[in-house]
């Protein structure tokens, strides 16, 4: 079960997104001293989710401004960012939190965190934000590269 | 003039990212090396009139393939791709006159600028 | 010279594209099982390996695997699984049902570059 010992489970999750994005995309992310992941302004942003069923069912995400969803699809591919689609944007945001949750999943084999992992999906729109009820536990992070941006959270249902 | 560049890295990612970007803008790749020495090797018999050069290669990494570069070629153009935790390097760099950096991730956007930033 | 690659995601397809292109291969590609067994029809001769992953909608990869085997004309070729699946009993069964190499994501290219050329039995392993 996802058990409430959350340390355990966002430090493996950090390694997870850290490791994807350095292996998939070639640069290093970091984790923000900023207490918000919410992105820092209001342009138009992709979120890649995933229910990760358990005795206690939890919903992975990241959050993306579209820029910093061009920048690490044009690194994963080689392709520059002009010659992008949209399309291309969704699928690479999904990839990811494809590969986090996988990764996460055998890093966390021998703990006491087990989870299913089940078909990703995005959302895509301008100027909206993840909000829980107040008593949802949550983790959450915000991690970045230069002016690159990546809202990350796990909410627990 | 800029006009041929020399893109020394070990990832075919950022070979091909720079090379379309450099071609879309009206450079020519002149070459493309996968490691510090293959790149002194390639600057030598090219003459390119730009290097990029990336710091962490195996066999010669890109600061020794610069301070080769520079050795011969005092007055040879190299911008250095870097990246988070590069810092000293990037310092040893600026005392062999490399003054150009892209950090990664770089984008278009940021590729061109630091061309322009070279006379 | 044509590797097959099979997996929903158009993302992964064009990595693994990137990857081909460097080794001088064409790439054929399909988002699922019963696209690949299309392509496999027309393109069985040429194809040298198949790129597969075990989580797709319609036909997953593991039934797809086990067509691929049974069938006369396609079982010689070569197929690594790429995929997140990394449960042990997950990867037997694939070993198993007949696939050849087994690569987990994530991966580097330079990884896929290599591992692709040890599929083809041109690296070394």
């Amino acid at each position: 079960m996802l058990s409430d010992n959350y340390t355990d489970l966002l430090k493996y999750f950090s390694i997870a997104i850290e490791e994807v994005v350095h292996t998939m995309a070639g640069f290093e992310i970091s984790a923000s001293k900023d207490p918000s992941f919410f992105l820092r302004d209001d342009s138009p942003r992709i979120s890649g989710l995933m229910l990760l069923p358990s005795s206690k069912n939890a919903i992975l995400s990241i959050t993306v401004s579209l820029e910093s969803a061009s920048i690490l699809v044009s690194y994963m591919t080689g392709i520059p960012v002009d010659e992008l689609k949209e399309e291309d944007l969704y699928d690479g945001v999904i990839e990811l939190v494809n590969m986090i949750a996988g990764r996460a999943k055998s890093l966390l084999i021998d703990t006491t965190h087990s989870f299913g992992l089940t078909a990703p999906f995005a959302i895509y729109g301008r100027d909206y934000e993840l909000v829980l009820k107040k008593n949802v536990s949550n983790l959450s992070k915000k991690y970045v590269s230069g002016d690159l941006e990546i809202g990350f959270g796990i909410f627990f249902m | 003039m800029i006009k041929r560049i020399l893109i020394v890295d070990d990832s075919p990612i950022i070979h091909n990212l720079l090379r379309k970007t450099l071609e879309n803008n009206g450079y020519e790749v002149c070459g493309d090396a996968k490691n510090g020495k293959e790149g002194v090797e390639l600057f030598n018999t090219l003459s390119p009139d730009l290097v990029f050069m990336d710091i962490t290669m195996p066999i010669m990494d890109g600061l020794e393939a610069a301070k080769n570069i520079k050795q011969t070629s005092p007055n040879a153009r190299i911008i250095m791709l870097s990246a988070m935790g590069d810092d000293e390097i990037m310092a040893q760099a600026k005392e062999i006159g490399i003054d150009i950096f892209l950090k990664k991730p770089f984008d278009d956007y940021k590729i061109v600028s630091a061309l322009s930033k070279i006379i | 010279m044509k590797i097959l690659s099979v997996d929903d995601s158009s993302i992964v397809r064009k990595i693994i594209r990137g990857a081909a292109e460097v080794l001088q291969y064409d790439l054929l590609e399909a988002s699922d099982g019963s696209e690949a067994l299309e392509i496999l029809k027309s393109n069985a001769k040429d194809i040298e390996l198949i790129l597969l992953d075990w989580n797709m909608p319609g036909m997953n990869g593991y039934d797809f695997l086990k067509k691929v085997k049974s069938h006369p004309d396609y079982k010689k070729i070569p197929v690594m699984m790429v995929t997140t699946e990394s449960e042990k009993e997950n990867i037997v069964k694939a070993i198993q049902a007949g696939a050849s190499h087994y690569m987990t994501k994530p991966f580097s290219i330079e990884e896929l570059i290599k591992r692709i050329l040890e599929c083809l039995g041109k690296g070394e392993s």
